[in-house]
């Protein structure tokens, strides 16, 4: 960066260019730390020397030691802003992964387990797509065969998407996989991600062996609540506890103090190693229905060889009439439709009404209290495994990770 | 000697970055427990008063209301800033004569404390280079900024700060002076002159504390001293005289303590010696505990700044664990007998020394600031913020902030301030005070007291109940002053007194009365004016009792012709003193007389 002296009018400003937004200003960072813009227009700059950056960095050496009573907890980093250290000059937000960084951050949760931090990729979590989900599938598999639960780090925008496809993907689970993140920017005195991240390592230590999230319980700073994979939404844009299980309990409530509540029993033990299973179907395609969609919309997903379609129907699991002749099409060309329902909560029912019992006979699947998200990632793992209709269908209405609650208790 | 000043008026709007109101509410509806926290790579670079914060690991519960919303609970992004609270503080920074920023841009600055939910206090700089002119020369204004209010502090528990958030978040106007005022008048003057600029945007929040100013105050080889918070205008210069004086005796005793030699000793446990005192803090403690120093003796008791001694400094630091201390300056006293005070000497082998009675811990801790404090005024003076106290004197509160770590709010995007928008501001600036001042002498034929006064109650409602009733300038400032003499600040109460002034309908003599009843919560005027009798006698009346006088005279009038006009003028005006003007009375009394001639 460059020190600059900028003329304007009888006065001379001094001070850090700072990047710009629009092209016409120029930002200028004074010695008093304030930014202040201005226009290009009318004023003289010059350069007068380099900035090298204010942070005098610490050394800060991790001298934590490996403890024999500690579990072992592997931190995979994905991106996202739950582990991230801010450029105090720009603002700018970057990734902090190593264990000096985590534990310069959260130096708690060295008291509750053994840290294995590893930084798979980092990316935003709405660039998340199937082939990075993989990677984070393999990635899970080496840790859990190492004996470490697993911590993933996510951007919570597409968390839940994540945590499905794992729940699908990853097969005789030995130790649990705790997916989790921040609402609030780890650089602020603020942020969410500290409890978070103590509160998913502390669950990360149970025998509890499935996929969760574990995000903020309430609006405050004192427990997390966990939740399974295949049952948990994104319910809130900016509330730190936009996490909630859907149709269903949480699996547990992670206090600060790390007491830990479960409200089901624990799963049962598995025997062997765990392994990722890779039979997947990309072509699946997630359609949220609407009083004014076209059936041309079908036609084209049938004609790109889409394999697998996720409705999210009206209501109880409905869609308009005019779009029948282009489901059937799509069943006779070996198209699967599977009908969720865009109420989110509830579950799907085809045959109260006609329009349900006529989707039903065409052969659309419906698919109980599965949440839309969770039917998209559960459609690409069986369509890996089989193509034949009846199968497909008696999988798809087989509960094969919790995503598929019985009944629909009151909450 | 070097002085500054700084000033936060909290702006009448909504708050800047989001659409809640800003009055201050009673009733909490929802509690949020949270904790802030600051990152050990981070630790180096904080300042010094938020690593003392956040060392006391406090829980901080915010105590928000049914109409609070998401953004200053930091559960929801912060939304684009109030575009009135934006132009409040150009209309400032254009009165200042400063230069508007083309681009502002919000930073962070860090404030661990738990006043500001997300743990940082917006704030950007709207305006530079402003000049303030006073009678002793230019004071200049660098910056003019617009920033966001913090909680406010409710109670504190034992590791709980409850906060309420209603006032988090009103934008506020922070002026800040260049170390240029050279006098203490001049400080009082600056600050006189702000807040009648301020006040004439009619967009600032009026009551208590919505205008807090803050003294920066150095003295060659003393240190910078902040004081926070100053409500009355008029002790400013106070302020200023005693910090002077503070910093100039804390530098003498630096001289003393180095001419001395003096030292500071060991801890000493000296709860034996105490077995049977009649100080009762002392006998209620668990330890009393004895810091020796060496050739401190008259040093502790030294006056140093109105009622404050050395000791009292040394009180201030311990106060972080214990009410008080005992220094061997005071001593005998509270309770504690010259005999026990010879024994303290005895085992120190000291005449000076401060004594803390508390439990062990609190008491060593207690120790440690007070030697911490010491160790400085070897050294001269301490950089702080301290608190004013009544008398001018003021009291330690914390150490200085450091620069506080500011980094841009990226939540935020830049706003622009287009030249069209600030012709815009420019044709609807308000009059400047002092402009408005000379005018109102003229158009109002007011001498400069009386015009100083109307500009600092309310020059524009002045001008309002000039135009709308007839009544002279004298009046509204009797009836202002009584009102306000009585504790009453509401001054739309008098506008039916004025009313009826002008119509005739209570006499200006009664406007004491009525006023006295108002404040009494009395409001009804007609009753007030019936009951005490304020009805103003109408001619025909006052006639009538003037004739009855002069008939009763006939005597005095033939006796004395002409020159009874000024033995009955008394007679009349025992009777209808306040109720009819002198003037007229005089008039009918003379046609009356002349009648009878
Ligand atoms: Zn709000």
């Amino acid at each position: 960066m460059k020190r600059i002296r900028i003329r304007k009018g009888d006065h001379i400003y001094e001070g850090i260019e700072m990047p710009s937004v629009e092209e016409d200003y120029i930002v200028l960072k004074l010695d008093n730390g304030y930014n202040i813009g201005f226009r290009r227009e009318g004023i003289d700059i010059e350069v007068i020397g380099e900035f090298e950056g204010y942070s005098k960095k610490i050394e800060w050496k991790a001298e934590t030691k490996y403890r024999k009573d500690l579990k072992d907890v592997a931190i995979l980093g994905t991106g996202g802003t739950i582990a991230s250290k801010i450029d105090y000059t720009t603002g700018a937000v970057y990734p902090a992964f190593s264990p000096e960084e985590l534990e310069a951050m959260v130096p708690e949760i060295f008291e509750i387990a053994n840290i294995y931090p590893r930084e798979i990729f980092q990316i935003l979590s709405e660039n998340m797509d199937v082939d990075k989900w993989i990677k984070i599938g393999k990635t899970v598999v080496e840790e859990i065969n190492r004996g470490r639960g697993v911590v993933i780090a996510h951007g919570t925008d597409t968390m839940h998407y994540t945590a499905s496809f794992l729940s699908f993907t990853l097969k005789n689970l030995n130790l649990p996989v705790v997916l989790t993140g921040s609402q609030r920017s780890s650089d602020r005195p603020s942020s969410d991600s500290k409890m978070n991240i103590y509160c998913s390592v502390k669950f990360a230590t149970t025998d509890y062996n499935r996929v969760v999230v574990c995000m903020h319980g309430s609006m405050e700073d004192t427990f997390c609540y966990v939740h399974r994979g295949v049952k948990v939404r994104k319910n809130h844009t900016s509330r730190r506890d936009a996490f909630q299980s859907v149709n269903t309990k949480p699996v547990a409530r992670v206090s600060y103090d790390g007491k830990i509540e479960f409200f089901e029993d624990l799963p049962e033990k598995h025997e062997g190693k765990t392994y990722f299973d890779d039979r997947i179907e990309k072509k699946v395609f997630l359609l949220k229905v609407f009083p004014g969609i076209s059936p041309e919309i079908i036609d084209f997903l049938i004609d790109e060889g889409y394999k697998g379609i996720v409705l999210e129907g009206t209501g109880l699991g409905h869609v308009p009439s005019f779009l029948y002749d282009s489901i059937k099409k799509g069943i006779e060309r070996g198209v699967t439709f599977c009908m969720t329902s865009q109420c989110i909560n509830g579950r799907v029912n085809m045959n109260v009404y006609q329009t349900g019992r006529k989707l039903k006979a065409l052969g659309v699947i419906p698919c109980e209290d599965i949440l839309p998200e969770a039917c998209y990632t559960k459609m690409m793992h069986v369509l890996g495994h089989t193509e034949e209709y009846s199968e497909i269908k008696r999988l798809m209405r087989m509960n094969l990770s919790g995503e598929i609650t019985k009944d629909t208790v009151i909450l | 000697m070097k002085i500054g000043l700084e000033i936060h008026a909290q702006l009448n709007t909504k708050k800047l970055f989001c659409d809640c109101d800003t009055d201050l509410l009673d009733n909490p509806t929802k509690t949020i427990e949270r904790k802030l926290h600051v990152t050990v790579s981070e630790l180096e670079e904080v300042d010094r008063a938020a690593f003392e914060e956040s060392l006391k690991g406090k829980k901080h519960v915010y105590e928000a209301f049914d109409t609070s919303c998401l953004v200053y609970l930091d559960e929801e992004p912060p939304h684009e800033p109030n575009e009135e609270a934006i132009e409040t503080v150009l209309k400032v920074s254009l009165l200042l004569n400063a230069d508007i920023v083309d681009q502002i841009h919000f930073m962070r600055k860090m404030v661990i404390d738990g006043s500001n939910v997300s743990g940082f206090q917006r704030t950007a700089i709207v305006g530079l280079n402003g000049v303030v002119e006073t009678d002793y020369g230019n004071v200049e204004i660098p910056t003019i900024c617009i920033e966001e209010d913090a909680a406010r502090k409710d109670r504190e528990e034992k590791d709980r700060i409850f906060w309420k958030i209603d006032r988090l978040g009103t934008p506020l106007i922070e002026i800040a002076t260049s170390p240029s005022i050279k006098t203490p008048e001049q400080g009082r003057e600056v600050a006189l002159f702000i807040g009648n600029i301020l006040k004439a945007t009619k967009k600032i929040k009026r009551g208590i504390g919505t205008i807090r100013q803050d003294l920066n105050i150095s003295i060659d080889g003393g240190a910078r001293i902040e004081i926070k918070g100053v409500q009355e205008l008029n002790m400013i210069p106070t302020y200023i005289k005693e910090e002077v004086k503070r910093q100039e005796n804390l530098l003498k005793i630096k001289e003393e303590l180095e001419k001395r030699k003096a030292g500071i000793g060991e801890i000493y446990d000296i709860t034996d010696l105490f077995k049977d005192t009649k100080c009762k803090i002392i006998k209620k403690a668990e330890k009393i505990l004895a810091l020796k120093l060496k050739n401190f003796s008259g040093i502790l008791g030294m006056e140093i700044q109105k009622d404050r001694r050395f000791g009292s400094e040394l009180a201030d630091y311990a106060r972080k664990y214990v009410p008080g201390i005992f220094h061997s300056d005071e001593l005998p006293g509270y309770g504690i007998s010259e005999e026990e005070k010879n024994r303290v000497t005895e085992k120190l082998e000291s005449d000076s020394f401060v004594i803390v009675a508390s439990s062990k811990e609190k008491a060593e801790k207690a120790l440690k600031e007070v030697i911490k404090r010491i160790k400085i005024a070897f050294q001269g003076v301490p950089e702080e913020t301290r608190k004013p106290l009544e008398n001018g004197a003021t009291a330690y509160a914390r150490p200085l902030p450091g620069e506080a770590r500011m980094y841009p709010e990226t939540d935020v995007p830049p706003y622009n301030i287009s030249e069209e928008l600030i012709e815009k501001i420019k044709r609807e600036l308000p009059e400047l005070p002092r402009d408005k001042k000379i005018r109102l002498m003229k158009q109002y034929n007011l001498n400069e007291e009386n015009a100083t006064k109307i500009m600092a109650y309310d020059p524009d409602f002045f001008e309002e109940i000039m135009r709308e009733y007839s009544i002279k300038p004298t009046i509204f400032l009797k009836a202002v002053e009584i009102y306000r003499s009585l504790g009453c600040e509401n001054l739309e109460d008098l506008k039916i007194v004025f009313d009826y002034i002008s119509k005739n309908r209570l006499v200006k003599e009664g406007i004491e009365k009525v006023l006295e009843e108002f404040s009494k919560g009395n409001m009804d005027i007609e009753r007030i004016i019936e009951n005490h009798g304020l009805k103003p006698i109408t001619e025909s009346d006052a006639e009538e009792v003037i004739q009855r006088i002069v008939i009763q005279n006939r005597d005095v009038i033939e006796k004395k012709g002409e020159r009874a006009v000024s033995v009955l003028m008394g007679e009349c005006m025992k009777v209808l003193r306040g109720k009819v003007d002198g003037k007229i009375v005089n008039e009918i009394l003379r046609r009356e007389i002349e009648k009878i001639k």
